[in-house]
């Protein structure tokens, strides 16, 4: 059976206008594909860092101790078979709007410690793994800031047991065709299109 | 480099005095202030919650000859606050603010492979650049839950090379020198084999969650 749930998180700055674009163009081609999808805005969003408690392990599981915005994302990140990580490059990672979101994906993990393929990772709740697209803008090429960004997405794909992941990098003012066939492709990569 | 005389400890972990962070930071403060540095210390945590101690805090950054910043990897880099802090100190201060200053990154993590924490060091390590920092060198401490917050004189066997590679690097960084390649070697070590360690962890992770009589719902799946 095809994956057809996706959730959006967009961690990027209200002015970003090649994020912008991005997210609409994920989230039209969601729909035309017949995925379901939930769309953050991240900056908008009352998510408190996650402080490490492990409350969402050991005490409530699944559930952080934190009654905000953030339950509602880990529950949108625990249902989807996709997830869209949308953010600036800030010095070659995520976003703290992106990250505090991100952290929050805790709960929707297993505490045990596990090897898969030589490296420990904790087993996801559900079972499932996520599918993973990374969207990173970037005022300027830096060859060294968008290899960590995607080296990140890679370490990223291999917590979440993805079995497909892309990493995207659009530069500010890049072109609206330019933007569209990096992501078509991309989401052809994570398996939303064909 | 130049001998640092004022030094100030960056902790990014939201546990602050309680975190493996502290433990590592604090060490090396220690290490430090033997050979003459007088050392500060701010948490990222909520610090830009609060504008009186973030201006305290960029206070302290501005007459640091070497900034150390301790944080745990959460997710393959940093916690959220840690880059809040960076953005903020970069949007306030400024890029190239910290010219002629020294940056010393320390992270520790839960899982037994170096590699995990590679991306958070690289981070850190971009940061510096932006910031205008002289990057003197990244240390990244598998299996932290080892140390788990504790005070590390305190503890024997297991720690012995932590401590000997925050000993070499304090005292490499107070000769003028950057982190020395063994010390980074050391304190990426592995304390246990990571198949014991991974059983310990996980037998303490059922034995707190039968102290909270959760043991039987730790595979809930509280979702719709």
């Amino acid at each position: 059976m095809r994956d057809t749930r996706a959730a959006i998180l967009d961690g990027a700055r209200a002015d970003d206008e090649e994020a912008r674009l991005a997210r609409q163009l994920i989230e039209a081609k969601l729909k035309e594909s017949g995925w379901e999808f939930d769309s953050e805005t991240l900056r908008e969003a009352n998510i408190a860092p996650c402080r490490a408690c492990f409350t969402c392990w050991l005490k409530t599981p699944g559930i952080c101790v934190n009654d905000d915005d953030g339950r509602r994302v880990t529950e949108e990140m625990a249902r989807a078979d996709l997830l869209v990580l949308i953010s600036p490059i800030t010095f070659g990672g995520y976003s703290s709007d992106l990250k505090k979101a991100w952290d929050r994906i805790l709960p929707a993990n297993l505490p045990f410690f596990k090897k898969f393929d030589g490296e420990t990772h904790h087993p996801s709740r559900t079972g499932r793994p996520w599918n993973l697209l990374s969207i990173g803008t970037i005022a300027s090429a830096n060859e060294e800031r968008e290899e960590l960004y995607k080296d990140m997405l890679y370490r990223n794909a291999l917590n979440a047991h993805s079995l497909k992941y892309d990493s995207v990098t659009l530069l500010k003012g890049e072109s609206p065709p330019s933007i569209r066939m990096k992501l078509e492709k991309a989401m052809r990569t994570v398996e939303v299109s064909h | 480099m130049k001998v640092p005389s004022k030094v100030l400890l960056v902790v990014g972990s939201p546990q602050k005095e309680r975190s493996t962070s502290s433990s590592l930071g604090n060490f090396l403060m220690d290490r430090m202030k033997e050979r003459g540095a007088s050392v500060e210390r701010v948490f990222a945590y909520d610090l830009f919650d609060n504008e009186v101690l973030a201006q305290e805090a960029l206070q302290k950054l501005s007459v640091a000859d070497l900034v150390v910043l301790a944080s745990p990897v959460y997710v393959d880099s940093l916690p959220s606050q840690v880059m809040r802090f960076m953005e903020q100190t970069y949007a306030r201060l400024g890029p190239g603010s910290m010219s002629g200053k020294h940056f010393v990154g320390i992270v520790n993590m839960a899982f037994s492979e170096k590699v995990q924490g590679e991306t958070a060091v690289r981070i850190m390590h971009e940061y510096a650049l932006d910031m205008g920092f002289s990057w003197t060198g990244g240390l990244i401490l598998p299996q932290g839950s080892m140390i788990m917050g504790r005070r590390l004189d305190e503890i024997g066997g297991s720690a012995h090379r932590v401590k000997g590679a925050l000993q070499m690097t304090a005292e490499a960084i107070m000769s003028g020198n950057d982190t020395p390649r063994e010390a980074k070697e050391m304190m990426a070590r592995t304390m246990a084999p990571p198949w014991i360690y991974n059983i310990i962890v996980n037998r303490m992770f059922k034995k707190r969650a039968a102290q909270n009589g959760v043991k039987h719902r730790l595979y809930d799946i509280p979702y719709k």
